[in-house]
């Protein structure tokens, strides 16, 4: 019940309701019109073409055509989904959105914004393995009666089981003259939530541990060989003691406030499953490096030398600082998309670290595998990287 | 041939090399039960050779050398050279050769005896600056002395966990803090003290410590 309710007679007075302004249609006979429906996880386009992966955080956003109502006004919707010839289940809109005919917005803007698209999360018992159904069941002005919707129709999505990411992070602890330099808990912390979030994976297999490095500052350019040996010499010592052989290792080097900055680097590119390679790569607050002003850059920088043991290359962007050893990147300027705007990324979120959920545009975005401003995973990578995890769990059990 | 993960009893070698330059290392050797064969192109100048305690060549192959990406401003001469060698009954030492030529070589020391009985192992009291790092105190294994090829690693396995974490590898000495606040949770953990040639292996010291 309103707090500001008051019972009739109370000498107080009542707050007058404010009235609504029922929005009407454009079109009567037609309703309000769909432009699209996307499924995603990580990255996506119209058609839904990019993989869903099994039990993964999942967001529908739906795009209504603004000019289809006939004046300004707030809107959101139900969606229902079933699975297997089960019974719908009624799903509410995360947020309502102000559409306006006469300053429409256009479906490039809305797939670029999170906030002017209707979003769902999908919960945990609607995205299993199997076939997934969706329709839209309701349009309505929020407090208001529903509107007629125009036909539309949601092709069933599919989600596939994948394996997860088995990753162990070995923060390495060093000495810069009297000081020791150990990762912050922030470090492992955002490298976790980006791989969970970003990576074909519904669960991380994951732990992380800190350990004294056999190299001390000043860093050069061999350093990271150093960590790099030390992780692998680890990792061979924990697998002979009951640590599942297809689990990665990656060393993490606190930048100790910029001073002692370690560049990344993976022990290798495996062109075949390869999980005990290795890699290392520095964690620090970003200060806009890279586009990046969050707490911690460990979390892409991390996702991409991790991208490397799964056999990515370097797309060559940007092009003087990158090589281009990757020759089928698909996409121009290393971006997550091609010009034509088909693909547009989707972050979850994670409201643990205080992230929320957001739209990344596909030609402002870069993949991780570039060096580029502002990374995430671009379709290519996202599939190339669960294919080779597909690969290795397929490695299974040891054999004699 | 198919990549497969195979058990067996291997000695993991990493080392590194540089061919333009000549000169590599190598850096850790250890026992490894478990070895991931794959059929990545092995590079036939570079060997890694193993021979026994009268010098007799018991092992001699080719290895993969690992490369990260090389860069535009960055030149990567260093390859990276990760391998389970299968272990020979005897093996003593391990050459890194390039061309035939000996860059580097392992030689497993003579282990000091281990304790003769169980030994005790206890945390440290931390200093104030380090509530949380304790150093591992080992009554029977205080004051031990750095043998060439003879190396130490300390594993904890805590008592919520089934596996064991590995806070130190190669080292000189089992001396190492450990980090109390790594063990989420626990409120003992069982501490082991490896001790190898390289070669072989055995565990000196086990213990249980009070992590509070």
């Amino acid at each position: 019940m309103c707090m500001m309710c008051v019972h009739r007679g109370s000498g107080v007075p009542r707050l007058k309701p404010r009235k609504r302004r029922p929005l009407g249609l454009a079109q009567p006979q037609t309703g309000v019109q769909v432009r699209g429906v996307e499924i995603v996880q990580c990255v996506q386009d119209v058609t839904n073409s990019v993989p869903l992966v099994a039990d993964k955080a999942t967001l529908v956003r739906l795009y209504l055509e603004p000019t289809s109502v006939s004046q300004p006004g707030q809107i959101t919707a139900e969606i229902a989904w079933s699975r297997s010839g089960g019974g719908d289940t009624f799903l509410p809109a995360l947020n309502s959105l102000r559409v306006d005919p006469g300053s429409p917005f256009s479906l490039r803007e809305q797939r670029e914004d999170i906030d002017k698209s209707l979003n769902f999360r999908l919960p945990a018992a609607a995205i299993g393995a199997g076939t997934l159904n969706l329709r839209i069941s309701r349009i309505f002005q929020p407090g208001g009666g529903d509107l007629p919707a125009a036909a539309f129709n949601i092709a069933p999505v599919t989600f596939a089981a994948a394996p997860p990411l088995r990753i162990r992070v070995i923060g390495l602890r060093y000495k810069a003259g009297t000081t020791t330099v150990t990762p912050a808990a922030v470090h492992f912390s955002y490298l976790r939530s980006f791989l969970n979030r970003a990576y074909p994976v519904a669960a991380l297999e994951w732990s992380h541990m800190v350990v004294d490095a056999d190299f001390a500052a000043p860093f050069d350019d061999s350093t990271v060989d150093l960590a790099n040996a030390q992780i692998a010499a680890l990792r061979s010592r924990e697998v002979s003691s009951g640590v599942d052989p297809r689990t990665h290792y990656y060393g993490l080097v606190d930048d100790n406030a910029s001073n002692n900055f370690m560049r990344g680097k993976a022990f290798a590119i495996p062109g075949t499953p390869q999980p005990d390679t290795v890699a290392s790569g520095p964690a620090g607050v970003p200060n806009g490096f890279a586009g990046d002003r969050d707490a911690s850059y460990a979390d892409w920088y991390g996702a991409h030398e991790l991208g490397h043991t799964f056999g990515r290359f370097h797309p060559g962007f940007p092009p003087a600082a990158q090589d281009a050893s990757d020759p089928t990147f698909p996409y121009e300027n290393g971006c997550i998309s091609k010009p034509d705007n088909k693909y547009v990324g989707v972050d979850t979120g994670d409201h643990e670290l205080g992230l929320p959920a957001a739209a990344l545009p596909g030609l402002t975005y870069h993949d991780v595998m570039t060096y580029a401003d502002n990374q995430w995973l671009s379709a290519y990578t996202y599939q190339a990287i669960m294919t080779r995890l597909l690969e290795e769990d397929a490695l299974g059990p040891p054999v004699a | 041939m198919k990549t497969e993960i195979k058990t067996g009893s291997f000695v993991h070698v990493v080392a590194t090399i540089n061919k333009t330059a000549g000169d590599g290392k190598i850096m850790y050797v250890n026992p490894s039960v478990s070895t991931i064969a794959s059929d990545a192109a092995t590079d036939k100048d570079v060997e890694l050779v193993a021979y026994d305690g009268t010098g007799k060549e018991v092992y001699r192959e080719p290895v993969v050398i690992r490369r990260s990406s090389a860069e535009p401003d960055r030149p990567n001469e260093v390859g990276l050279i990760q391998a389970d060698l299968p272990r020979v009954s005897g093996m003593k030492s391990v050459s890194l050769q390039l061309k035939g030529k000996e860059i580097s070589r392992y030689e497993a020391g003579a282990a000091p005896s281990g304790p003769t009985a169980g030994a005790t192992f206890g945390l440290e009291l931390a200093g104030a600056a380090a509530a949380s790092r304790r150093p591992l105190r080992i009554d029977q294994l205080g004051g031990l002395q750095p043998v060439a090829g003879v190396t130490y690693s300390v594993q904890v396995k805590p008592d919520n966990k089934s596996t064991w974490d590995t806070i130190a590898v190669s080292r000189p000495t089992p001396e190492v803090d450990v980090d109390r606040n790594q063990f989420a949770g626990a409120k003992r953990a069982a501490v082991r003290v490896l001790r190898t040639t390289g070669f072989d292996e055995e565990i000196i010291a086990e213990d249980t410590v009070d992590l509070k």
